[in-house]
């Protein structure tokens, strides 16, 4: 029967477009640990890079340090930001601005990261000079929009009969979000950190123009501070000699090593995981 | 006294920055408007600004990745949610996370590096460009479809079974229902696109030109951000590229709300 047969050939159509969407993930990550694993030594990790060109050695601790620090400093702007307007966002609807601030939080999520880094040049970096500083700022306007929507969904679900169970106690507003609300999502409040901060990490357009480039290991968040995303674009691009592009690999290598272990930490927690993930799936 | 409100705090700074992001862009690129010009001809030595060669390949490079992830990224929702067993579900979401997370420039340093030395001597070119893209662009458009797809009634597939609908063409039925918001995450995975910037800039090749042969380098709007703003030293030309991130700006979120409308319209049904 033709139908039958139709049938047929649209579940197998169906999935091949699923494999053939799975395959990417596995060839990338063999790829990457395939010819990262050579440039891996102890060396790479623990040391910065000496002499240049044909002759550089040393590794790319720098990098490392240096999205510590970038990292530090987004975490420490865009987590509470976030955290914040994701509150706003789930519990204050009657608000006259929250339609402003529903809007804005979209357009931020919108906005190209490199955009956000030029902005943060124009504004910050022309008086500071690039530094992990101004590269921590503009990650954290990157990681802040993808915090609060995520904070905004976890704490949504937190039932309505607790948080007026608080009221009924005499709290007030701030008391009930900082006692109440966010202890009892806390869970998956925490999962959309991680997965924000995760993928600000593996950004490198916003610390183009902000975070600088140098070669020597930042001692302050004053410091250039080249993160590992950064530098896979300079070797890879820049530097058009074998050696570098096997650090670009080495460094892809650690930095899809560490990306992935935020996903694994974050997937350690259910709860309302899926949306939370739907969100940041958009959020670039 | 009042209750301290924190979280009002940060919902109107959230409200200021999205502001000052666009007047920032726009106050300093009015210098360069004078300069500016409708023309493919780049040429920062005589101040010649024309912008079209830029948007001409955002829009190629986007629309082509599109063109190849959108029914990858459909079908393969269409499967986990209508086909799939379980098991294969939950991996599946799981191999859709990490396709999320991996940082753009490991997709570029591939495309780069693996793609492009099937080209041979032209190692970056648009194809490139917008392959790399395409398999960036499938987590969204997976992830929002899948959704989508998921909260289409029950009863909606339950008719369409009562009618003696069979497998497949109960799976259509949801396709077509949810169709707004499946039209809305590839708006979605397009905003994405058009504002990607490290797998574009390292795959793309970056010459300033016009061609349909997706075999050519080209250039887009991120990547000229990327690769001249660093080292233009003319105020002028620093200006005439921060025309080109407000007109991102201006892409992206024309694209935002049309996305938003579009799924607003499928929710009302």
């Amino acid at each position: 029967m033709e139908r039958r047969n139709k049938e047929r050939a649209f579940g197998i159509l169906l999935k091949l477009l699923g494999t053939l969407a799975a395959l990417p993930i596995f060839i990338i990550v063999a790829f990457v640990v395939y010819n990262g694993i050579r440039a891996i030594s102890r060396d790479f990790i623990t040391k910065t890079p000496q002499g240049f060109g044909e002759n550089v050695s040393g590794g790319i601790a720098h990098a490392i340090v240096g999205t510590v620090f970038v990292m530090i400093v987004a975490s420490f702007i865009g987590i509470p930001l976030g955290v914040l307007t994701g509150a706003y966002l789930s519990e204050r609807k009657e608000s006259k601005l929250y339609r402003f601030v529903e809007r804005s939080v979209g357009a931020l999520m919108g906005i190209p990261s490199v955009v956000v880094g030029l902005v943060v040049y124009l504004l910050l970096v022309v008086h500071t000079g690039p530094c992990a500083f101004a590269g921590g700022v503009s990650l954290a306007l990157v990681m802040r929009p993808m915090v609060s929507e995520s904070t905004r969904v976890a704490l949504a679900s937190v039932p309505q009969e607790i948080k007026e169970g608080g009221f009924a106690l005499g709290a007030k507003r701030h008391q009930v979000l900082v006692d109440i609300t966010i202890p009892a999502a806390r869970k998956n409040v925490l999962v959309g950190i991680v997965l924000a901060v995760g993928r600000a990490m593996g950004e490198a357009a916003p610390i183009l123009f902000t975070a600088g480039y140098a070669d020597a290991m930042p001692r302050s968040v004053r410091d250039p501070a080249p993160t590992l995303p950064y530098i896979i674009y300079v070797y890879a691009l820049y530097y058009p000699r074998d050696v570098y592009r096997l650090r670009a690999r080495g460094a892809s290598l650690i930095l899809l090593a560490i990306s992935l272990s935020f996903v694994y930490l974050s997937r350690r927690w259910r709860y309302e995981r899926y949306r939370i993930r739907k969100i940041l799936s958009v959020g670039r | 006294m009042r209750d301290v409100r924190l979280d009002d705090l940060a919902a109107i700074l959230t409200i200021a920055i999205a502001v000052l992001t666009g007047v920032v862009l726009l106050v300093f690129s009015l210098p360069s408007i004078p300069y500016v010009h409708l023309s493919i001809i780049w040429d920062p030595v005589s101040r010649f600004f024309g912008i079209l060669a830029f948007v001409f390949g955002t829009l190629y490079v986007s629309l082509l990745a599109l063109l190849i992830s959108s029914p990858i990224g459909i079908g393969a929702a269409l499967y986990i949610v209508r086909y799939a067993p379980d098991k294969v579900k939950r991996y599946y979401s799981m191999i859709v996370e990490a396709m999320a997370s991996v940082p753009s420039v490991v997709y570029g340093l591939r495309g780069f590096l693996v793609l492009g030395s099937f080209f041979g001597a032209f190692k970056a070119n648009k194809l490139v460009a917008s392959l790399t893209l395409s398999v960036m662009l499938l987590p969204t458009i997976i992830s929002l479809s899948r959704a989508s797809l998921e909260s289409v009634p029950r009863e909606i597939v339950e008719a369409a079974y009562a009618l003696g609908a069979m497998k497949h063409e109960a799976a259509l039925v949801a396709l077509g229902y949810s169709r707004n918001q499946i039209l809305g995450s590839v708006l979605i995975a397009l905003m994405r696109a058009v504002g990607e910037t490290m797998a574009v800039t390292m795959t793309v090749g970056n010459v300033v030109g016009v061609s349909m042969n997706p075999l050519d380098p080209g250039s887009t709007l991120t990547s000229l951000i990327a690769t001249e703003f660093g080292g233009a030293m003319d105020p002028i030309h620093r200006s005439a590229i921060i025309f080109a991130a407000f007109l991102l700006f201006v892409i992206s979120l024309t694209i935002y709300s049309i996305a938003r409308r579009v799924i607003g319209r499928g929710e009302e049904k």
